[in-house]
């Protein structure tokens, strides 16, 4: 058996590897009964983006929308899911806690917003 | 809650043939999942003898969760219909991994949970520590998972390490994919 169920990668690997958007869903509306009480509720979903070439990298992570002066604008929340370890140097002990932070980083920095959102449009839109 | 364990045989004929309704209920009613059906239940090839289940139940009895433990030794739903979920990596086939698949905890009794949503609750959460536990009982270091990737959120929220086995694929409009998840060993 393995002890490393996952795919190690330097953060400049990762930096150089292209996303490409799989799948993008709202979260089912779960916020109680009508007789409940009122709820202020975010619209809320996931997205889910593969990396090109191989290793094959899978990522994906929840985010809410909120209005803005400028329209909708969706925000990462929490930590991302993928099937990565993700370390600054080639020779860096494997720390999930660490890769975690890392892949937060290469989200927040790319421009992952403007292609769910159309894939958004498109799917519920009809 | 109350939480059941134990195969086909060590549970009640009746609990079985409610696990039977209630996964059919979930799976092909509510989920719209294309399975094998028998007398309004849902079983398959991978419910043996030998398969190993875990069931929470409410305070009057009806099964509000479920789930299904197989031995990556012998056949099971990941290694004979979705390999390809492995990313090209080989299916295990140990018997310290086991397989949990048929998970759900819907509770369709609750006014507050919604029937859509198959990982809804503390149930939810509950049902996943005690399967696990249970797998561990038998010997299990490590469990595979063939899941909607719901099942992430869930396994994050009870405080468990997973990882994903390569990336979702769509299969019936839904995206599943193989998730493992590190077991804790008892004691």
């Amino acid at each position: 058996m393995s002890d490393k169920p996952y795919v190690r990668m330097t953060f400049d690997a990762m930096q150089r590897r292209a996303l490409r958007h799989l799948v993008s869903a709202l979260d089912e509306d779960d916020t109680g009964h009508p007789g409940d009480g009122a709820f202020a509720s975010a619209i809320t979903g996931y997205t889910e983006w593969v990396g090109e070439g191989e290793p094959v990298l899978t990522m994906g992570w929840d985010w809410e929308m909120r209005a803005g002066s400028d329209g909708v604008a969706l925000r990462r929340v929490g930590d991302p899911r993928s099937n990565l370890c993700v370390v600054m140097r080639p020779g860096a002990a494997d720390d999930i806690a660490d890769s975690s932070t890392l892949l937060k980083i290469l989200i927040d920095r790319s421009n992952w917003q403007e292609e769910t959102l159309r894939y958004l449009q498109r799917r519920y839109d009809g | 809650m109350n939480k059941n364990a134990g195969t086909s045989s060590t549970l009640s004929k009746e609990l079985f043939n409610q696990v039977g309704r209630y996964r059919h209920k979930v799976f092909v009613e509510t989920l719209g999942w294309e399975l094998t059906t028998r007398n309004g239940e849902e079983l398959d090839q991978f419910d043996r003898p030998d398969t190993l289940y875990v069931v929470s139940q409410d305070d009057k009895g009806n099964v509000n969760g479920c789930a299904r433990l197989l031995p990556t030794s012998q056949p099971y739903l990941l290694g004979e219909v979705f390999p390809e979920l492995m990313n090209g990596a080989p299916v295990p086939c140990s018997d310290d991994i086991w397989e949990l698949s048929r998970f759900a905890a819907v509770d369709f009794n609750s006014r507050t949970t919604s029937a859509l949503s198959q990982f809804s609750s503390e149930v939810a959460v509950k049902l996943l520590q005690d399967s696990i536990a249970f797998a561990a009982e038998q010997g299990a270091k490590r469990l595979i998972t063939v899941s909607p990737i719901g099942i992430e959120r869930l396994l994050r929220r009870a405080g468990f390490h997973a990882h994903r086995a390569g990336p979702p694929m769509i299969i019936g409009g839904h995206p599943i994919f193989a998730c493992w998840i590190e077991v804790r060993q008892p004691g």
